[in-house]
């Protein structure tokens, strides 16, 4: 349990700068995502605080102890790498008594501990197994177990699940995250896949050119972005470009006129706008706007629907048995719902 | 569809046969009682018994095992440095690096030979056993390379990193990590050395000091002078512990991805 505070870190590679003043907190026992397109310098931040690479400038604070200065091994971070980088010439358990050993613990305490840390992953009883025999999943697991056994105060995960099917990847995400609040170790977990983040930070950073363009909880990240990069970034998005309207407190897009929450716009300044899918509700003609259903696709649980509103497209998404009675070709009404309005530079 | 080249396969059994039949020869007459190798056969292992009580040949093969071994050991411990800093200073470095040091390899032996004789006497070192070992070891340098350095850009990127964040000091993931890994093409490398330097006759041929006489350097002498069927014997044993040596080299794995044991 430590608080992790980065301050005005930067790297540069050559010529290249791949982290400009990043300042990030992470709270005593906090989950906060680093979420990014791939080379926007996640992964180099997580280098930096592990210490595997040295930034330029700037310190990183363990519980406001800096531990810039320190190699690698007297950090005390934990990390689980994306190829997972487990040791093949050991087994399981000589895996996760590699750390334990290197602090000479003793033979009695490391078997104990070895036991636990399997158990709370799952898989008891696979000391002897070799890391070839395991599945992705399982090798996942392991590598998350040779990371907590040691009760680093900061965990770094890299990319964790992207090596892993679709299916075990969601059950690891619920895995990480109970492991991760059962042991309280403050976590940073960098990922360039939106769901993932959402569905397991407290806290979410996303990143871009190395620089963090915002932070802040999933919902509130999610559903109102404060920068055009977050809101196209995260979820299915409508966006719509037009011009803002300060007598009517509104954006228009040729006929389209769309109510802004947001109002320190200029009159006539040019304005962005986005509306997630499932923040535009079809319903029968007559409520909010008009439009004309042009496309449906049955996706089983959901409705995947495109309707055509004063000259624009716009992308819906709709529970099937919300949208079962809606026929391509019909007027219908069209509702917006949260949307966010972004000046355009 | 399978195509037959008859030709082909008869040149090909001429080549291989041009190439086994000496040694086959060898082996055989290494067991025949005639001293000049002629005919009719008679099987016998008195030269086998001549060759094992003493004489030059046992003194000979004795040093030459324990030269080769040194040499081995010295290259295999520069190798694993060498190979270690090439991975550091990255791929296109690394590469001009693996010219210069295959130019053991690639410049005939024969001129590396005088070479270093006339380098070694004008520094008063002359012919020495230092300058031996220094002349062989730099003849077998490149084959350790040679096969640690793809290994170690064969292994697992970030283990060593991991190793590290488990509080593992950079010289304890050495041994731990690093090493266990390449471990097949170390022991690979160094089998190879050891026969290198076990077979070359020229640069110890220039450079072992007067009066010294290598396994090869005694065979020449002897073969010079006269001819006695222990040779036969000698070479026959020579032949079986090389091939035995390739068998393992190949086992432990050039290049493939194939464990020490397992």
């Amino acid at each position: 349990m430590a608080k992790l505070c980065i301050e005005g870190v930067s790297k540069a590679f050559g010529e290249k700068q791949v982290l400009s003043d990043i300042n990030l907190t992470a709270e005593s026992g906090e989950f906060v995502a680093l979420l990014g397109p791939s080379g926007c310098g996640k992964t180099t931040l997580l280098n930096t605080i592990s210490g595997i690479l040295r930034s330029d400038a700037g310190r990183v604070l363990v519980d406001g102890r800096d531990i810039g200065g320190l190699p690698v091994e007297k950090r005390n971070i934990g990390m689980v790498f994306q190829n997972y980088a487990l040791f093949d010439h050991m087994s399981v358990g000589q895996n996760l008594a590699y750390g334990l050993k290197i602090r000479r613990e003793s033979r009695e305490e490391i078997r104990k501990k070895v036991s636990e840390a399997l158990e709370m992953v799952r898989l008891p009883g696979t000391e002897k197994r070799r890391i070839s025999s395991l599945s992705g999943g399982e090798q996942q697991r392991v590598a998350l177990a040779r990371a907590i056994i040691l009760r680093p105060d900061i965990l770094l995960l890299d990319e964790p699940l992207s090596a892993l099917d679709k299916n075990i990847r969601e059950q690891m995400q619920f895995e990480i995250k109970r492991i991760q609040k059962e042991t309280g170790i403050t976590t940073v977990f960098v990922t360039h896949d939106q769901g993932e983040a959402l569905a397991m930070a407290d806290k979410i950073a996303i990143m871009r050119g190395g620089e963090i363009v915002e932070e802040g909880k999933p919902q509130d990240i999610y559903v109102r972005p404060e920068s055009y990069f977050a809101a196209s970034f995260l979820g299915t998005n409508n966006l719509i470009r037009g011009t803002y309207d300060a007598a009517g407190r509104r954006m228009a897009a040729g006929e389209l006129f769309l109510p802004l929450e947001r109002r320190d716009f200029q009159d006539g300044q040019e304005v962005a706008a986005a509306i997630k899918e499932e923040y535009v509700h079809i319903t029968k003609p007559g409520n909010g706007l008009s439009g004309v259903l042009t496309e449906k696709l049955f996706l089983g649980q959901l409705v995947r629907m495109k309707v055509s509103v004063a000259g624009h497209e716009l992308k819906a998404v709709a529970m099937e048995k919300e949208a079962r009675e809606l026929l391509v070709g019909e007027t219908v009404g069209v509702e917006l719902e949260h949307i966010q309005a972004f000046a355009v530079q | 569809m399978k195509k037959k080249y008859p030709w082909v396969r008869a040149i090909m059994i001429l080549v291989y046969a041009f190439m086994f039949l000496p040694i086959g020869i060898v082996i055989l007459m290494s067991f025949n009682a005639s001293p000049y190798g002629t005919f009719p056969f008679e099987f016998t292992t008195k030269w086998y018994e001549l060759l094992f009580s003493g004489g030059d040949l046992g003194q000979a093969t004795a040093l030459s095992l324990i030269f080769s071994l040194l040499v081995a050991l010295a290259a295999v411990l520069i190798g694993l440095l060498t190979a270690q800093g090439m991975r550091r200073i990255g791929k296109r470095k690394a590469a001009v690096f693996s010219q210069l040091l295959n130019s053991a390899i690639i410049v005939p032996w024969l001129v590396l030979g005088i070479a270093m004789l006339i380098l070694f006497n004008m520094t008063g070192l002359g012919r020495s056993y230092l300058g031996m070992f220094l002349g062989n070891t730099v003849v077998v340098l490149p084959y350790v390379v040679l096969l640690v350095y793809p290994a170690l850009l064969e292994q697992k990127p970030n283990a060593e990193s991991a190793a590290r964040t488990l509080g593992a000091s950079p010289l304890r993931v050495f041994w731990t990590v690093t090493l266990p890994g390449i471990l097949p093409a170390v022991a690979a490398g160094g089998l190879m050395a050891l026969m290198v330097c076990f077979n070359n006759f020229v640069i110890q041929y220039y450079l072992a000091p007067f009066g010294v006489r290598t396994l090869p350097l005694e065979i020449y002498n002897l073969v010079r002078v006269g001819y006695k069927p222990d040779i036969n014997a000698l070479a026959s044993i020579m032949v079986v512990v090389s091939v035995g040596l390739v068998l393992l080299v190949s086992r432990l794995g050039f290049g493939k991805k194939k464990g020490l044991f397992w």
